[in-house]
């Protein structure tokens, strides 16, 4: 509920009020705040979407009652994101996004310039960030070291277990950890500050390209694990052995919607083959669900 | 006796005149002050920008003192002590700052400092002149009240 009450300051004056006013029990599972232009206010919660009503009550689908958000709000929330100043995030921008205060991250739909410059804002969806500490204690009680991939579908809490699990290792077990964290989205940096607990033997790089954060890493901080999170290109792929050989084991996330896409999708199945992981996590797509743990020898026949 | 006192009247007038020339000329000297320190302010902000310091509300009170302006739930509040052409100017400036890119906002600066400046650079002229004006206007008016009044 406080992470959703922190995450209103980023939405325009002439919807907060209806927002603020929602349930605490609502306030407590909401996920993502959707805002589009002339459409209504969405709120992303486990089994899926629901529209707000100008009353501060929820409805399965759009009704007439429905709050709009005009387009006044939109360019408002989105100044507010942006703390007015777009100069400092042009850089997220460019991959459509704005790391926000608490940790949470904005998407944001409109038209992208030559320059990368996001003008004529379109969509905004406020993803609140959870921090669930403890969450990981199963996984870290099945881990016996080596590489570590988590995987679930979106919205599964793939980014959540990783954190607390980074936590765990680092406080817990005293594990030398170096975050690569391209969002600001495992450490909730805003400003310089670190607003999620990752452990005090963990440093945290905050760099647009995981590639190079991780050659950075491996050349100075001397980790004994680099985790960061989803991993989805070949390069990063690369970069992963290039950990492996010098010894750092790697935790990291994948989108994947079954288990079965585990071997079907090239990434991750190079990523099995590759040696690098000796646990996977497979998560349920419902928050706190079960997970499922797999050997990469159980996968590869 | 009657001659002291007279004399002691006469010093009293002018030095009150004279004082009250310095006071005038200060208050010219303070003005330029402040325009060189909104200039200064400005130019840390362009860097400050340049370098992509941190958001707005990071910077401001990083370059700004408080004498010129704060920054209060994200809302600029420009000092009323600022004199009003310069006070419209930094709000104008501040109504639409840091919604372009880096090289837009440092030009945007850019504008304003060059602005600022000049600004600046006539204060500059007119308060030297100004000053001696004051004083010595100050000194002679008290001077001839003197006269007037023995």
């Amino acid at each position: 509920m406080e992470r959703f009450e922190g995450a209103l300051y980023a939405v325009g004056e002439g919807l907060r009020k209806t927002l603020f006013l929602l349930s605490p029990d609502i306030k407590a599972c909401v996920q993502e705040i959707r805002l589009r232009v002339n459409r209504p206010v969405a709120l992303t919660i486990e089994s899926g979407s629901l529209y707000v009503n100008t009353d501060s009550t929820l409805s399965k689908k759009p009704c007439g009652n429905s709050l709009i958000a005009h387009k006044t709000d939109i360019d408002e929330s989105f100044r507010l994101i942006c703390g007015c100043s777009v100069y400092a995030h042009t850089e997220e921008l460019k991959q459509g996004f704005v790391i926000m205060k608490n940790g949470n991250r904005a998407g944001v739909c409109g038209t992208l310039s030559e320059q990368g410059m996001m003008h004529s804002i379109s969509s905004l969806n406020i993803r609140i960030a959870r921090e669930i500490l403890g969450v990981a204690d199963e996984l870290a009680s099945k881990y016996t070291g080596g590489g570590l991939l988590i995987a679930g579908p979106p919205g599964s809490g793939k980014t959540t277990l990783l954190r607390d699990f980074i936590r765990t290792l680092s406080e817990i077990y005293g594990k030398r950890i170096a975050v690569i964290d391209s969002r600001g989205e495992i450490s909730g940096s805003f400003t310089g500050i670190f607003q999620n607990d990752l452990g005090c033997n963990t440093d945290i790089l905050l760099t647009s390209t995981k590639t190079v954060g991780i050659d950075i890493a491996l050349r100075t901080m001397f980790p004994q694990m680099i985790a960061f999170d989803e991993v989805g290109t070949m390069e990063e792929l690369e970069s992963i052995k290039n950990c492996f050989n010098c010894g750092a084991d790697i935790i990291t996330t994948a989108h994947i919607s079954c288990e079965k896409d585990l071997l079907s999708r090239s990434v991750t199945q190079n990523l099995i083959k590759s040696g690098a992981i000796s646990l996977i996590a497979v998560l349920s797509p419902k928050i706190g669900g079960k997970i499922t743990f797999l050997k990469p020898e159980d996968l590869i026949i | 006796m009657n001659l002291f006192f007279k004399l002691f009247g006469i010093v009293l007038i002018i030095a009150a005149a004279t004082s009250l020339g310095f006071y005038k000329s200060s208050c010219i000297c303070e003005e330029e002050k402040l325009l060189s320190q909104i200039c200064s302010s400005l130019h840390s902000l362009r860097e400050k920008i340049r370098l992509n310091y941190g958001e707005m509300s990071v910077i401001i009170p990083l370059c700004f003192s408080a004498e010129i302006l704060n920054i209060k739930n994200g809302k600029v509040n420009i000092n009323t002590k600022i004199p009003t052409i310069e006070r419209q100017l930094l709000s104008e400036y501040f109504s639409t700052a840091g919604m372009g890119d880096i090289i837009s906002e440092t030009e945007k600066a850019d504008t304003y400092i060059s602005a600022f400046e000049k600004r600046l650079y006539n204060k500059q002229i007119k308060t030297k002149e100004l000053c001696k004006l004051y004083r010595t206007v100050g000194f002679l008016c008290g001077l001839f009240l003197s006269i007037f009044m023995i």
